[in-house]
């Protein structure tokens, strides 16, 4: 099956790169009909999230995390960050997911707005992507809780798509 | 019947009462009898005899007399007178007084002619009246006859003289003239009844005792108490006793007389022959009736008769209670021991008198008390034989199962005797074996000297390898430092990779806001993000590489100690073979030793062998003789199961 196809069979090699181009056509035309949005993908506590790119000022390896007393408990402290400084929020207990053990948080996405500045701490970047608005999907029923309200959907490969505005917006991040 | 009766004793012994009680007593009743009538016959003889004898005197003395007067009278001058003058007239009245003295009827005188002179009875002159006959004429001529041939006084018998006449007998006497002549013959009759008054006298004879004279032509002379007078001369008596009397002089006997009675009888014949002179004689038979001279034997024998009959009731009762006391009790017994004899032990004898004392009773009581013990025994011996049949029959299933193991033995034996043969065979084997171990052991030891040096070369050998693990070792522990260091470079590696990654991110991040612009240096941060991706696997794999250096560093660690441990091991090992090989030395030279000892030791297993083989051949014909006893006694007490069981047949027939 896998054998080579001969050199001089020109009519296979013709059948095969027509098939091919008029599959790439209708990529083509999928893509031109869905919106895409570019997004950050990152893992926390092995589920993977997903963020679009708008809002993302910057990824930058947890350094010298400090802890601020008074603080609602999500906010695990604050990092100096050339010179501002950045409060870091631990989406797990923002999210009041059951499973509070600690993961190695190692890395921290920046989110900024006009008028709001935090960081998101992540196990691990796994890189920037492309994501069809078509393909994401209402939430799951297991996605209940606090964390529904800021989910844009589920992607069909099991990504969970956050709404990085209602994020930005949320009152609770402003500490009064 | 006599038999069966004869056979009861309660008949037996009634007999024998009978016997003994009655035996003697008809003994001594007949003896007693016979003597009595011995002594009475003896009494009656004698005095019939005496009677008899002084009957036959009388009449003896009666004629004698009558006839001396006749002579007398004759011899008297008166007659010759009377003769001479012919005056018989005046002699009617000397007759007359004669005849009235002497009883003579009548006295005749007849002439020397014979004829008829006087008759004295009727007063005739037969001169003067020669027309009256002469009754007594016949028997006076014979008379006169036989005188005057005799010139004696002579008596003529009986005679009946004229019919209708009593008999009469005639007396003569011869009358001589004085000188001496013939003149006359005087002539008396005497009648029969003169004679029969002497005879019938009858004083001291009882009822019929009788006394009567008889002539030799058997005719009566004079009449017995039971005849008339007018039986005389003609009544015979035709009598064995009356013709025995005219032989003997004298006698006694028992007959029959001559009415066919049996009467006891004396006789005599008179002798007048010899006493008187007469031609003629006469017997007189006294008798007497044997009814009358035994009438007081038959009267005893009546009386022992009563007797007896008493006695033989009395006899008969007293045997009879006696009997029936010893023969009741003896019966019963005999029927309970048929019926023990039959089989039923059940018997018992009632005991209508239990107080009896005697042997009897005693008798009954221990045959009572034999029989509930008999029957305790039976019932226990039944049980026994229960008991035996049960255990004959297990022994006999022990026996089966002793001739089963018999066989088995046998066949053992023989098995036994193979594998002694084998055994024989292998221990010959082994006697070569053990000689050909004797000559190994040898070899071994020369090898084992060898074995030796080579164990201390190995030492040696062994010594340098110690050397070489420790400097592997060494190395290994170097080499394991080593990949920390290159542990360290490859975290570093690492983190440069995941810095790249984060930057190609932020790249990407920083060409997205350059909008159209980035979008080439989106591409660069693409192929970063791919780069630091590349160095994170290959990091990844040098690690992975460097872990199982890690793992085979540590592995050859551990294995270089073990190493050096077993290197010890090793040595110590070798010291020990060392002295094992010198030990194996010594041992194989004993080996030797003992391989010897062993043939040595098999030639007199062999022998031994030999024996057993010979003793199992013995112990086989024993076992067989034994199997074959074995089956003659499962034969035996095949036997004794059937004599049990016959045993067992015989008590069940027993009631008990």
């Amino acid at each position: 099956m896998n054998a080579k196809p001969h050199p001089d069979d020109n009519h296979v090699l013709e059948i095969l790169n027509n098939r091919a181009r008029r599959l790439a056509a209708d990529a083509s035309a999928e893509k031109s009909s869905f919106t895409a949005m570019t997004v950050v993908e990152f893992k926390i506590a092995h589920e993977i999230y997903a963020l679009a790119l708008s809002r993302i000022r910057g990824v930058h390896p947890l350094k010298n995390l400090t802890w601020i007393p008074g603080t609602p408990n999500f906010i695990r402290g604050v990092i100096n960050l050339r010179g501002e400084i950045i409060s870091v929020v631990d989406l797990k207990v923002f999210f009041e997911l059951p499973d509070q053990e600690l993961t190695r948080l190692s890395q921290v996405i920046l989110l900024a707005s006009e008028d709001m500045e935090f960081g998101i701490l992540a196990d691990e970047i796994l890189g920037v992507t492309e994501i069809f608005e078509n393909d994401i999907r209402p939430s799951l029923p297991t996605l209940t809780g606090i964390r529904e309200d800021y989910l844009k959907g589920v992607t069909g490969d099991g990504r969970v798509v956050l709404d990085d505005e209602k994020l930005l917006a949320d009152e609770k991040m402003c500490i009064k | 019947m006599f038999r069966s009766i004869s056979k009861s004793i309660m008949a037996k012994l009634i007999i024998q009462f009978f016997v003994v009680g009655l035996i003697p007593l008809i003994g001594m009743g007949t003896l007693t009898y016979y003597l009595s009538r011995d002594a009475m016959e003896t009494e009656v003889f004698n005095h019939i005899a005496s009677v008899n004898s002084i009957k036959k005197v009388q009449t003896l003395e009666f004629l004698k007399d009558r006839m001396k007067n006749l002579t007398l009278l004759s011899r008297t001058q008166h007659i010759r007178n009377m003769l001479a003058n012919k005056t018989y007239q005046e002699m009617s009245s000397i007759f007359e007084y004669y005849m009235n003295v002497f009883g003579y009827s009548d006295i005749i005188l007849l002439g020397v002619n014979g004829q008829p002179l006087y008759s004295a009875a009727k007063n005739i002159e037969y001169e003067l009246n020669p027309d009256i006959p002469l009754e007594t004429k016949e028997p006076a001529k014979a008379l006169w006859e036989k005188i005057l041939k005799t010139e004696t006084p002579t008596m003529t018998d009986m005679v009946t003289y004229f019919e209708k006449r009593a008999p009469a007998l005639f007396m003569g006497a011869p009358v001589y003239s004085d000188i001496g002549d013939l003149e006359a013959v005087i002539i008396c009759q005497i009648n029969a009844t003169r004679i029969n008054a002497l005879i019938s006298e009858q004083t001291g004879m009882g009822e019929t005792g009788d006394t009567y004279i008889v002539g030799a032509d058997l005719l009566m002379r004079s009449s017995s108490r039971f005849l008339g007078e007018d039986a005389i001369l003609k009544q015979k008596v035709d009598t064995r006793t009356a013709k025995q009397a005219f032989l003997k002089e004298t006698g006694t006997e028992r007959g029959i007389d001559y009415r066919g009675t049996d009467v006891l009888s004396a006789y005599s014949h008179l002798g007048l022959t010899e006493k008187i002179g007469t031609d003629f004689d006469w017997a007189i038979i006294t008798k007497i009736d044997e009814h009358e001279a035994f009438a007081l034997l038959n009267k005893l024998k009546m009386n022992t008769i009563w007797g007896m009959a008493a006695l033989i009731i009395l006899v008969g009762g007293v045997g009879f209670i006696q009997s029936r006391m010893l023969a009741k009790p003896i019966n019963e017994l005999s029927y309970r021991i048929i019926m023990l004899n039959d089989g039923d032990f059940t018997a018992e004898v009632p005991l209508t008198h239990p107080d009896r004392a005697d042997e009897i009773g005693l008798l009954l009581k221990t045959f009572n008390e034999g029989s509930r013990k008999f029957r305790k025994q039976m019932k226990l011996l039944m049980d026994s034989t229960d008991l035996l049949v049960s255990a004959i029959t297990r022994l006999s299933t022990t026996a089966s199962q002793l001739a089963t193991s018999a066989s088995e033995t046998s066949s053992s034996i023989s098995e036994v005797t193979t594998t002694a043969e084998e055994v024989k065979q292998t221990s010959q084997l082994a006697s070569e074996k053990a000689e050909y171990v004797a000559k190994s052991a040898d070899a071994t030891a020369r090898i084992s000297f060898a074995g030796k040096q080579a164990t201390e070369n190995t030492m040696i050998g062994i010594e340098r390898i110690r050397e070489e693990m420790n400097h592997i070792a060494e190395t290994t522990v170097q080499l394991s430092s080593q990949s920390k260091s290159i542990e360290d470079i490859i975290n570093t590696v690492s983190d440069i990779a995941d810095q790249s990654n984060i930057l190609s991110v932020n790249a990407a991040i920083e060409a997205a806001k350059a909008g159209e612009h980035g979008k080439g240096f989106a591409v660069v941060a693409q192929e970063v993000k791919i780069l630091a991706n590349q160095s994170k696997e290959a990091t990844n794999q040098v690690r992975e590489i460097l872990v199982d250096i890690q793992k085979a560093t540590g592995t050859a660690v551990m294995a270089t100690e073990r190493g050096t441990k077993t290197v010890a091991e090793a040595v110590e090992l070798s010291e020990q073979a060392g002295d094992a090989i010198d030990r194996l030395s010594g041992r194989v030279t004993e080996s030797s030793e003992a391989a010897m000892q062993i043939t040595a030791s098999n030639q007199q297993q062999l022998f031994g062998m030999d024996q057993l083989a010979q003793a199992m051949e013995s112990i086989n014909d024993a076992t067989a003789q034994n199997l074959e006893g074995v089956r003659q006694l499962e034969d035996a007490i095949k036997g004794l199961e059937e004599m049990a069981q016959t045993m067992k047949a015989i008590t069940s027939s027993y009631k008990i």
